[in-house]
């Protein structure tokens, strides 16, 4: 174990100290820190981590979906967060079904988070509330499913005939911008 | 919001679209420009037009079989994906390369840096109008695609690492090869920066445009040139080593402003920098075993020498190129230095042949999405300026 992995476990200490209630399960293999938590206690504990003096994890730099079918809650999303002043590096863990309701989004406290919950919203179907443009980001916006869904098919696509190229509306752009 | 009857009318709210098929996007990038006039209110980047759903392709791969799939990513800087890639399945199997394998690794690492930079400014300077800049720099990038391909025997997508190793030793003729590349390429940089590092036009096409402040690069997860080019020295072969890269004496550049012309200038000095790294690994690489095979038999492919002499090289080929290999649970996270900035592999084994679930962190990803915070209120002719000095690449923000 290298002098920066001893780091990231002095960064572990400290939320431990205060947010111990918010944190379900650790997980320190193969040198990584993951921590899992609640989504109802994920934007307070994420605030904390950006917010403390000794934490200081300023950058949001990496949020991603998996997806366990057998689960109850089958999408866990990751949130890779960075701390470039103190280099700090811990990922925080979060459970959700994918048609859950009140699953948060961080775009008010991290910028980077607006892409990425898109992208997550693409794959895996998953709906952040209070996302200010939650549109489809990779796929086009009349794709069918998300595409990876341990259930989606790997070669999948669209029937032609379902494509109806007639349809009033279809080859044009209805609204644009981040308004 | 908007419809198109009201662009018609509304010159304030006049509405460009750029691309997807637009010189200046490199690929096909798409962006909505919302101009007041000519000055640019609102810039949104649309993409997705290259999406092939890479991730979910490696799902269905084994582990050697996906690291074809990085290098297709970023296809101008093959050999870095690569090397994420496999550093990450190193780290999931509990595997550490042989010292001159890992020098091997940052020398191909570092030569497609430099070739990923020649790249870049040859399309951002012919974008600006400096055609000739552009035909010096894919003068040279021929050199360095030669010298890859001596020694893997592909030009772009090289896929040349393996768990534990490379896939073949270093050729002599390519170190007589990357001697003389050394010797005539700082002769080279001094050119292109002759044409344009004090040239007037230059300057006012890239001073004080498209700037973005530190916490902001930060906020918006910014990584590589376009991070330290806003004066933050943030650089994972310094801060993080992999491969050995703490050896290496070499310094990262940054700038103060954050503007186009600062990440022109971090982009230039590190070519210099890589220029170094890939001399003193070039004259220091240790002796010794290619692959690590007899440390972990059973994750690494036995050397070919090994396989059609002895028997149970024999067998373990069969067994890698039949089963593939298989991690223990777990997961792992690597990121590296990539041209573009911090690539990162998070990988899911789940124990089988195939990887349960590969995301790829994206740079350029990241860096396009800040293309709004930097655009705003500059003039539409700057925008194409901007998009150049981010140094997007669509394959791998769409994957």
């Amino acid at each position: 174990m290298n002098s920066e992995d001893m780091e990231t476990f002095f960064a572990l200490s400290v939320i431990k100290d205060v947010m111990q209630k918010y944190i379900i399960l650790t997980d320190t293999s193969n040198g990584d820190v993951r921590i899992t938590t609640a989504k109802e206690n994920l934007p307070e504990l994420v605030k904390f981590m950006k917010e403390d003096s000794r934490l200081n994890f300023d950058m949001l730099s990496d949020l991603f979906g998996v997806d366990y079918p057998k689960r109850d809650e089958r999408i866990e999303v990751i949130y890779n967060l960075y701390s470039t002043k103190n280099n700090f590096r811990i990922f925080v863990k979060c459970r959700s079904k994918i048609d859950e309701p009140d699953y948060p989004s961080l775009t008010s406290i991290y910028e980077s988070a607006n892409w990425f919950e898109r992208e997550v919203y693409d794959l895996f179907g998953l709906k952040f509330k209070g996302h200010p443009h939650l549109k489809r980001i990779l796929n086009p916006e009349d794709w069918d499913g998300h595409p990876l869904l341990k259930d989606y098919p790997l070669r999948k696509r669209p029937a032609v005939e379902e494509l109806n190229f007639d349809a009033p509306g279809f080859l044009e752009e209805k609204e644009f911008g981040n308004k | 919001m908007f419809e198109y009857k009201d662009f018609l009318i509304d010159v304030e709210n006049f509405v460009v679209n750029i691309g997807p098929q637009h010189p200046s996007t490199h690929g096909v990038l798409r962006i909505v420009v919302q101009l007041d006039g000519e000055t640019v209110v609102h810039a949104e980047p649309i993409i997705g037009y290259l999406h092939t759903s890479m991730e979910k392709y490696a799902e269905f791969r084994t582990y050697h079989q996906a690291e074809t799939i990085t290098d297709r990513m970023d296809y101008v800087s093959g050999a870095s994906n690569n090397l994420g890639y496999i550093l990450t399945v190193e780290k999931l199997c509990g595997v550490k390369a042989t010292k001159r394998a890992e020098y091997v690794r940052v020398i191909l690492a570092e030569l497609t840096r430099i070739s990923s930079h020649l790249v870049w400014l040859g399309t951002h300077a012919v974008d600006l109008g400096a055609l000739t800049e552009f035909l010096y720099c894919f003068r040279e990038r021929e050199l360095v695609l030669d010298l890859i391909e001596t020694l893997t025997g592909a030009r772009m997508t090289p896929s040349f690492f393996r768990v534990g190793g490379l896939a073949k030793d270093v050729h002599k003729d390519f170190v007589e090869k990357a001697r003389d590349f050394i010797k005539i390429f700082p002769e080279k940089i001094n050119q292109y920066e002759a044409l344009l590092t004090n040239n007037k036009i230059w300057f006012e096409r890239t001073k004080n445009v498209g700037i973005i402040s530190k916490e902001d690069a930060v906020n918006f997860a910014l990584t590589g040139p376009c991070l330290r080019g806003s004066g933050l020295k943030y650089d994972v072969r310094k801060i993080n080593p992999y491969s050995s890269y703490e050896d290496f004496d070499f310094d990262v550049p940054t700038g103060d402003v954050g503007d186009v012309y600062d990440r022109y200038i971090v982009r230039m000095e590190e070519m210099r920098q890589s220029l170094k790294i890939v001399h003193q690994a070039l004259e220091n690489i240790p002796e010794g075993e290619f692959l690590n095979y007899d440390a972990y038999p059973q994750y690494v492919i036995p050397p070919k020498k090994r396989a059609l002499t002895t028997m149970e090289g024999m067998i373990s080929l069969f067994k890698y190129g039949m089963e593939g290999i298989k991690p223990p649970k777990g997961e792992a996270y690597v990121s590296i230095e990539n041209p573009r900035g911090e690539l990162g592999y998070y990988m899911i084994s789940d124990g089988s042949a195939f990887p349960y679930r590969m995301r790829v962190r994206p740079p350029s990803f990241c860096n396009v999405s800040a293309l709004n915070k930097m655009a705003k209120g500059h003039l539409l002719a700057d925008l194409v300026s901007i998009l150049g000095s981010i140094d997007i690449l669509l394959g791998e923000i769409d994957r």
